[in-house]
């Protein structure tokens, strides 16, 4: 039988991360490049474990955790979720979210940044061609800005 | 308006062997393609524009002849206006019949080479004085020459596109060092 195994997102970024759990409801403290998650079981708090060696973070959970007691008898708050893999898959959904979110607003930033500039450009030689003596008039063509310098020799 | 009246449909063809000194548009002397398009979809284009008519210029575009007299033809059809550049003199085009039969086809033709010691940026749409208007609707050809035109053109991503017949002045407008190397070549 063939068997398919499929891994999370690898969760790379921090910020990313932390803004996953933060649209979860999920409450976390940060100490030193660990995540630790307010979700408990048997050993204690699960964490997001940075590994500087695979460049990314793992999720440290007590592995019974994950599916094999369900419920989960010793108190791990993970109902909402019913096991660690479920919960990871919501974390990983979020964390694409988050990463869109992010490409987004980098892309407006860009084109704002771009829009500026095509702006300060156009205004710059706009003010050279009237020092030049052109009379300037100016129209949209679509994306593309159209300026039509006109200098009569009398 | 830089390339004839009214609104055009303005197209660079390119490829020519007539080297103008002083020609700004060296870089459409190669004979190797630049954008290569199926005539069919250039007249689709034009067509789709709806301007107030056709300049063809280059390059030099009596060296499509070919596919230039079939384009104009579709053109005519459409009663479309065609306005065309020709580095050849009209003793050189009455020579040749083809060159003849597309240039009878243009409403305004203006022919002959660029002639770096006759340039003057304030002539009506042509570069030397020894270029002519030649057109068969006159009242075109009436106004005066006194006014330099240029056209710039800012993409969306900032690039910047001058056409027309600029002086010195415009690489100081344009501040754009490699642009104005271009067309000092």
């Amino acid at each position: 039988m063939s068997s398919v195994i499929k891994t999370t997102t690898p969760f790379i970024s921090k910020d990313l991360l932390c803004e996953a759990l933060d649209t979860m409801d999920i409450h976390y403290t940060i100490k030193q490049d660990n995540i630790i998650t307010e979700l408990e079981d048997y050993y204690g708090l699960q964490m997001f474990v940075y590994s500087p060696e695979l460049g990314r973070y793992q999720y440290q959970h007590d592995s019974s955790a994950n599916g094999r007691f369900n419920p989960y008898p010793w108190g791990m708050d993970v109902n909402k979720w019913g096991t660690v893999s479920n919960f990871l898959q919501v974390v990983d959904t979020e964390y694409q979210n988050a990463y869109k979110r992010l490409e987004e607003k980098k892309l407006k930033e860009e084109e704002e940044r771009k829009r500026k500039y095509i702006e300060a450009q156009k205004l710059k030689i706009i003010a050279k061609a009237e020092s030049k003596g052109y009379s300037v008039k100016e129209t949209r063509q679509g994306d593309k800005t159209r300026l039509v310098l006109v200098r009569t020799h009398y | 308006m830089i390339y004839g009246p009214g609104c055009r449909y303005v197209i660079w063809l390119q490829g020519c062997r007539l080297h103008c000194k002083g020609c700004w548009n060296k870089s459409m002397w190669s004979f190797d393609p630049n954008i290569l398009l199926e005539r069919e979809e250039l007249l689709r284009n034009i067509l789709l524009k709806a301007a107030d008519g056709v300049t063809i210029l280059g390059g030099e575009p009596l060296e499509q002849p070919d596919n230039l007299l079939w384009l104009l033809n579709q053109l005519k059809k459409s009663g479309m206006h065609i306005m065309l550049y020709t580095g050849y003199e009209m003793n050189e085009i009455s020579f040749e019949k083809k060159y003849q039969e597309i240039c009878n086809m243009a409403d305004i033709l203006i022919p002959g080479r660029y002639h770096e010691n006759e340039r003057d940026i304030y002539l009506k749409w042509r570069g030397s004085r020894n270029q002519k208007i030649i057109s068969k609707d006159d009242c075109v050809i009436k106004e005066e020459d006194s006014t330099n035109e240029i056209e710039i053109i800012i993409d969306e991503n900032g690039k910047l596109c001058c056409l027309g017949y600029p002086d010195d002045s415009i690489s100081d407008i344009l501040s754009y060092p490699e642009l104005t190397s271009t067309m000092k070549e």
